[in-house]
């Protein structure tokens, strides 16, 4: 939306940084694609991996001629997961981003504020007992139950959130992080529970829905999620302006002409949609929505607009350096990637807490 | 024009409005005054439609006032609240442009942006992050914002302030007034809340006196203003003088 370039043009200093942050970050995305293309067991020289890439894409001949195991080692293997890392990272970083803005809390992150607990919970749930429903659940929705079942938990979760963290249309960070704190506990001891009770078969293990983990990643799987991160990131520029405008306070908010009730249930929706599919199909990882649009704001400034869109590239960018960290430090076995996030963001957020100890009651 | 008619707010079993008739027209600047908790700031939300009333009508431009949609009424009526404090790290100049409506070109938003900022005397803190400016400096771009709104709208419209000079020096005190002024003479109306009786006189047509939750007394400010109406608001017996005797500084009279 306009208002949004209103913004950056009133500002000279901040608008031509924007772009080269922006940039940056997109270049950032690119050389992290490409050395998650490259790095694994079998190193693939960064050439070989464009030329891999350009001939899967166009199908045509390669400049240099490369062997049929970097083949399938590239587009098979390490291209699926590369892009789900992606599409996860942008989907975490963006659905913080939104999470903040609706909140007025640059502390609330999905993970944090117990929402990815939350998905988790209902996707174990229905991972256990969804078998029962047997044929009655029409192909389309059984198809993509997995991920409605969580985009339900993300939803509970949020809701939930804003009921127990928002009083008179404020959320203070305590009662945000105290709320965010004991929904995740609790959807995370019902997961323990339900894991506990769980046949072996029917579960994959603890560590994926706490932790996270991209090894799962197929095209089949990015396919389930694209459309809800999608929803998310569309959605994210429709209210951005919307949320510039929330900074204020709600009642401004409505004053500058803004359906304050109307933008924060989409943004409730679409943060349970990216979150839900997120955790759907890796689990759980943190930080990434707390660490990325922070960083952004320092470089870029607030406004929501180019906010979004440098989380995307940021958090995609974030997540595949993180995962290709996550599955050669210990190779031949991997690290659950929410212990590499976690190295990076907590560090960081104690930090923030630090930063803003005095200016946040 | 603005018309609240018979208005009853309440809290639980407290009354804050009661019996409030009030009406504004274009062109013409309403001062209320009154002591603290007299109900002025909960009367200017009703009329923002901000806040919900029990009892009574309010009108704009004859219709009632829940039937305009946020994005309408932000078109007609600009709302300073006593003081905002924004979540994240703006500049000063990215604060004034959120009264720029969405549908508005760049290049004529950022036009309105520069002249509201050099009207409120803040074109040089322009690129300084909103969260480091002082309380009157932060005021001054909020009816920066609120200025731009209008403008964007045609100029017209209602500006309601509450308290829009309580943090001010004196000089952007009258600065502040002269430009509600202003706003007025180009065909808008304005309601402030002011504190300051002496400041009330200098800038209303009329002067709407509250107290408990009801209005003590209505019209002009120089048939109004007696030693027994501030008696009967604030308690405290004050001369009120035509001439001063003395010497004084006459805030009618700075300027640049």
């Amino acid at each position: 939306m306009s208002a949004g370039d209103a913004a950056l043009s009133v500002s000279w200093r901040r608008s031509g940084r924007t772009k080269s942050v922006i940039i940056a970050c997109a270049l950032l995305l690119a050389a992290a694609g490409v050395a998650s293309l490259a790095i694994g067991p079998v190193v693939i020289a960064p050439g070989n991996v464009t030329s891999i890439l350009w001939q899967g894409a166009f199908g045509a001949q390669a400049p240099v001629s490369s062997d049929l195991r970097d083949v399938v080692v590239v587009l098979d293997i390490r291209l699926p997961r590369t892009v789900m890392a992606a599409l996860v990272g942008a989907t975490l970083a963006v659905a913080g981003a939104v999470l903040q803005g609706v909140f007025r809390n640059p502390l609330a992150d999905p993970g944090l504020v117990g929402i990815s607990p939350g998905a988790a919970l209902a996707a174990v749930a229905w991972i256990v007992f969804g078998g029962w429903t047997g044929g009655y659940v029409p192909a389309l929705i059984a198809n993509h139950a997995l991920p409605l079942a969580s985009f339900a938990g993300s939803l509970i979760a949020i809701v939930l959130l804003h009921r127990l963290a928002t009083q008179d249309g404020r959320t203070s960070v305590a009662n945000l992080l105290f709320a965010g704190i004991a929904l995740g506990a609790l959807a995370n001891a019902g997961t323990g529970l339900f894991i506990f009770v769980a046949s072996d078969q029917q579960l994959r293990e603890f560590t994926f829905w706490t932790l996270g983990s991209l090894g799962g990643a197929t095209w089949q799987r990015i396919g389930l999620i694209l459309p809800f991160a999608l929803v998310l990131v569309g959605g994210s520029f429709w209210i951005a302006r919307a949320l510039d405008a929330l900074a204020l306070g709600e009642a401004e908010a409505f004053h500058t002409g803004v359906n304050v009730e109307r933008v924060k249930r989409i943004a409730i929706v679409i943060v349970a949609a990216g979150v839900g599919a997120a955790v759907a199909v890796s689990g759980i990882i943190g930080f990434v929505g707390l660490v990325v649009p922070h960083l952004l704001r320092l470089s870029i400034g607030p406004s929501h607009k180019s906010l979004f869109l440098g989380s995307a590239l940021l958090g995609a960018a974030l997540l595949t350096a993180s995962d290709i960290f996550a599955r050669t430090v210990a190779s031949p076995a991997e690290l659950p990637i929410g212990v590499v996030t976690a190295f990076i963001g907590a560090p960081f957020f104690i930090w923030l807490l630090q930063r803003h100890k005095r200016s946040f009651g | 024009m603005y018309r609240a008619e018979n208005i009853r707010v309440t809290a639980g079993a407290k009354v804050i409005l009661d019996d409030v008739f009030l009406s504004l027209a274009p062109r013409k600047v309403v001062a209320i005054v009154g002591p603290n908790g007299a109900g002025k700031s909960t009367l200017l939300k009703v009329l923002a439609g901000e806040r919900r009333y029990g009892h009574g009508t309010v009108t704009l431009d004859g219709a009632p006032l829940q039937h305009w949609d946020p994005a309408a009424l932000a078109r007609k009526r600009a709302v300073l609240p006593q003081s905002v404090v924004v979540a994240f790290p703006f500049f000063a100049s990215e604060i004034v442009a959120l009264g720029i409506p969405p549908y508005l070109a760049r290049t004529e938003a950022a036009r309105l942006v520069e002249r509201a900022l050099r009207e409120v005397d803040m074109l040089s803190a322009r690129e300084q992050s909103y969260d480091t400016l002082s309380g009157g400096e932060r005021q001054r771009i909020q009816l920066a914002r609120v200025l731009v709104q209008l403008w964007a709208n045609g100029g017209q419209g209602y500006l309601l302030l509450d308290e829009p000079t309580a943090s001010l020096d004196l000089p952007h005190k009258i600065a502040t007034l002269r430009i509600a002024r202003e706003h007025a003479n180009a065909g808008g109306g304005v309601l402030a809340i002011l504190h300051d009786i002496n400041l009330a006189l200098m800038v209303a047509d009329e002067l709407v006196a509250m107290r408990a939750g009801r209005v003590t007394a209505k019209g002009a400010p120089k048939d109004i203003v007696t030693s027994d109406l501030i008696h009967a608001l604030y308690g405290v017996r004050a001369e009120i003088g035509a001439v001063p005797s003395g010497p004084f500084l006459l805030p009618q009279s700075i300027r640049g």
